[in-house]
């Protein structure tokens, strides 16, 4: 048998043009996207065409392009979201505990003058100073007790402190409800973004069929994109089947069915769920639904022993345990501090008596000197950081705080010593045996170290999702260098190619120009 | 490991931030003068700070009470003298009384001693700087009305006979000590208690059987019905009450000492604190600049090395 021919000769050359045309195409393909997020490189996979036996033996028919080959580790793709998830866990932590911390109000201010003996700062100095220019002012009054002109001080002092409660416990409240409205937001995105796996499962599928077509490449992109950013919501589990459709779950291979097939939210052919939020602050809960009324609470810390994961952890989180409300969380602890110093004060208020009545002075102090309730004289209901106020009986007219221990004593200050002092008292309830600054104190140590540890956390996650993230980048990562010597490569050979071309053009004249 | 276009870009902007955030903290420590601004800066640090500047207020409020208390004392100490005075002089009156005086130079006495007396009345109605009278205890106010004679409140209301003289001194004030606390677990007395019928605590112008009034009532009259004997016969009670102000005075001088002491106990420890709440939470200048020019040197070449390599590329290698 004799060889290829001219002919074939022409079609290797013809071939190889169209070869090193599509390996230029797909290295265009690159850089063009090489600031594409989660984009992977591809690569033509160039093949030796069909041999054909000759007399002289095997020869080749050329080059042909068998497919266009995506560089991935399926193993870092299945680890980044993970790290993802884990580092928008931390960052979302972060990021509300500094809201949080900043609208406790506790800045550290100095004094303005030592030599001064009025205690005074230029700037804000916090509960913590509300609550000891209160006693202060107490203390003051006890050295003139007929001194209207400390009583008002005492009033603003205490009006201060009140004030200071209501904001912070409004702050943590207002807070709390921002934050349940994103997670209402991020569930709504997150079972779009379901949906769209789902759909990306059907067309991968279709085109894949099986592993018998060609690779979906960029579809398969896009899904691994979905699959990230809905892992900085949720901690998800993620397998690919054999119909190249992926499945989802919550937290891991056991939990909640999150997408399988082509099949996403409560649709009724597949047991998938859809995610939805039960409640609202300060108790909500992230639930499955699979239609009708049964809703199942899901646990967003699936793995046991593992930390968790995920933005709406974090916000779930912070709604229901650290800021809580009247029995957990920051809402309780500055309920507590309102109401531990309400009953403070007023158990101490109403022995004493008040300068009014002269010159009998044989009125009684309220027993509501704070309260929670705008009408004087009503029984003290539950006082909380948001409710407590001064008892406006008592912030009309000074002349109504108690500040003797003894009726017919106008000039006694004991008992507004006795107030005084209270700055010192640790008997106040549900104050764990601390006075009520130092139960502040120790509750905003505990915040301001649970802030810290988060943002050592974060770091630390940062660094992981780093090196993962470099680590996949090494191998699916676009090099602008890289792809520039393959462009000069495929030239070349494109160029060689045109040259072969022209040289087999160059014999069959030469054999059409035989007479 | 392979590098690839993205990765110097991205560890460099990474970097940068990382570099930045530092040198945000170093120039807002610097722009402040505080190393703690918020309190996840230094959880410990931070509430050891915010419990100095509590104790700082409360000592400034000892200092202010303190004040307070050293004004009352040294009122006390002014009236105390000056009644010492006063009672010297009569007792020095009492002592002239004789015989061999005439009846106007008596006369003259006696007019001396019932000036005497009524100052004495009028010190024992002072009024502190709050307009409240010092030695009535804690009673009633100044403006007050006293229920019991219907008059205008005083501690020492008088009775006086047809020549408006002083007859009888009474008591309406009460014998309670107020005690304020100028320090923790220290407390002084206020005010000092112009009588008491039994000497607990110590009266000033009246102490149990020692009455300065009744002394002047009786030496003036005496004096005025020229009866010499029973004027020299008062020096005895004058004595007594002598002895009872020396004693006010000497306790009321050793109050006001205490109080020094204590003023200066207090701003010591204001100033303590502040070295402390200084060093817990005031930036150090020299050891944060230094910080800010390495950080700032490391930024300046992260920028350089950044700028250099992005700018290779094989591209610019490529023939036109």
């Amino acid at each position: 048998m004799s060889s290829i021919g001219i002919n074939g000769a022409l079609y290797l050359a013809s071939n190889a043009l169209n070869a090193q045309r599509q390996a230029i195409e797909i290295t265009g393909q690159n850089i063009a996207n090489v600031n594409t997020p989660n984009y992977a490189r591809q690569r033509a996979n160039l093949v030796t065409s069909n041999t054909i036996q000759t007399s002289i033996g095997q020869e080749g028919t050329g080059v042909l392009v068998q497919g266009i080959e995506q560089m991935r580790n399926f193993l870092l793709d299945a680890q980044v979201p993970a790290s993802v998830s884990s580092l928008s866990y931390y960052q979302e932590r972060s990021s509300l505990m500094a809201q949080l911390q900043s609208g406790l109000e506790q800045p550290l201010d100095r004094l303005d003058s030592l030599a001064s003996n009025t205690a005074t700062t230029s700037g804000d100095g916090g509960l913590v100073q509300d609550l000891q220019n209160f006693f202060n002012a107490f203390q003051s009054l006890s050295s003139d007790p007929t001194s209207t002109s400390l009583r008002q001080q005492v009033i603003l002092k205490a009006q201060a402190v009140a004030s200071r409660l209501n904001t912070i416990g409004d702050g943590l409240i207002s807070l709390q409800t921002q934050i349940g409205q994103t997670v209402s937001q991020s569930v709504s995105e997150a079972n779009t973004s379901l949906a769209s796996i789902a759909s990306l499962n059907k067309q991968i599928a279709q085109i894949e069929v099986g592993g018998t077509g060609p690779r979906a490449n960029d579809l398969r992109d896009q899904r691994q994109q979905l699959v990230e950013d809905l892992s900085k919501k949720f901690n998800i589990y993620t397998h690919e089947a054999s119909d190249d459709t992926m499945t989802v779950r919550l937290g891991d291979s056991g939990g909640a069915l999150l997408v399988s097939g082509v099949f996403s939210g409560n649709t009724a052919s597949a047991s998938t769920v859809k995610l939805t939020v039960d409640g609202s602050a300060p108790t909500m809960t992230l639930k499955s639904w699979t239609g009708g009324e049964a809703e199942t609470s899901l646990n967003l810390d699936a793995i046991p022993g593992q930390p968790s994961t995920g933005s709406v952890a974090a916000e779930l989180n912070m709604i229901n345990t650290v800021i809580g409300d009247g029995t957990t969380g920051l809402v309780q602890t500055y309920d507590r501090i309102a109401a531990g110093l309400a009953g403070l004060v007023n158990g101490v208020h109403q022995t004493g008596f008040t300068l009014q009545n002269s010159p009998t002075y044989n009125t009684a102090g309220t027993a509501t000197f704070f309260d929670n309730d705008s009408t004087a004289g009503n029984a003290l209901g539950v006082v909380t950081a948001r409710n407590i106020q001064l008892n406006s009986a008592v912030a009309a007219d000074p002349l109504k705080i108690a500040a003797s221990d003894a009726a017919g004593q106008p000039l006694n200050g004991n008992l507004a010593a006795a107030l005084g002092n209270l700055t010192s008292n640790t008997t106040g309830t549900n104050l764990g045996g601390m006075t009520v600054s130092q139960y502040y104190l120790s509750q905003l140590t505990s915040l301001a170290g649970d802030i810290q540890a988060t943002t050592s956390q974060q770091s630390t996650a940062q660094l992981v999702n780093q090196q993962l993230t470099q680590q996949r980048d090494s191998v699916q990562g676009v090099s602008l260098d890289e792809e520039t010597s393959n462009l000069m490569l495929y030239q070349h050979a494109y160029q060689a190619s045109a040259r072969l071309m022209s040289v087999i053009d160059s014999m069959m004249q030469t054999i059409l120009q035989i007479q | 490991m392979r590098v690839t276009s993205n990765l110097f870009p991205n560890s460099l902007a990474s970097q940068l931030q990382t570099l930045q955030s530092q040198i945000a903290d170093d120039q807002n420590a610097i722009s402040t003068g505080k190393k703690l601004t918020l309190p996840s800066d230094n959880p410990t640090d931070y509430r050891r700070a915010l419990e100095l500047r509590n104790s700082q207020l409360q000592t400034h409020s000892f200092l202010q009470v303190t004040q307070i208390v050293q004004e009352h004392t040294q009122a006390s100490y002014t009236a105390a003298s000056q009644l010492q005075t006063l009672v010297s002089r009569a007792s020095e009156i009492a002592t002239r009384a004789s015989s061999v005086l005439s009846s106007s130079d008596m006369a003259a006495m006696a007019v001396e001693v019932n000036n005497l007396l009524e100052q004495s009345v009028a010190d024992g109605n002072t009024k502190d700087s709050n307009g409240q009278f010092l030695f009535g205890g804690n009673y009633l106010q100044a403006s007050d009305t006293d229920p019991a004679t219907a008059a205008a409140y005083v501690p020492f209301s008088v009775t006086r006979n047809a020549s408006n003289q002083i007859t009888a001194v009474t008591y309406r004030g009460n014998t309670n000590v107020t005690q304020l606390a100028v320090q923790d677990g220290s407390k002084m007395d206020l005010n000092q208690i112009g009588s008491s019928a039994t000497g607990t605590p110590r009266g000033l112008f009246v102490n149990n059987t020692d009455n300065v009034f009744t002394q002047l009532i009786t030496l003036r009259d005496s004096l005025t019905a020229g009866n010499a004997p029973a004027a020299l016969a008062t020096l005895t009670g004058l004595n007594g009450v002598e002895n009872n102000v020396a004693t006010v005075i000497g306790a009321t001088s050793a109050n006001l000492d205490r109080l020094n002491i204590t003023t200066q106990s207090l701003q010591t420890k204001l100033q303590s604190d502040e070295g402390v709440l200084s060093q817990l939470s005031d930036a150090d200048y020299a050891s944060t600049v230094l910080a800010l020019n390495q950080k700032q040197n490391s930024f300046q070449a992260a920028l350089q090395s950044g700028a250099k390599i992005l700018n290779l590329s094989l591209m610019n290698y490529l023939p036109v």
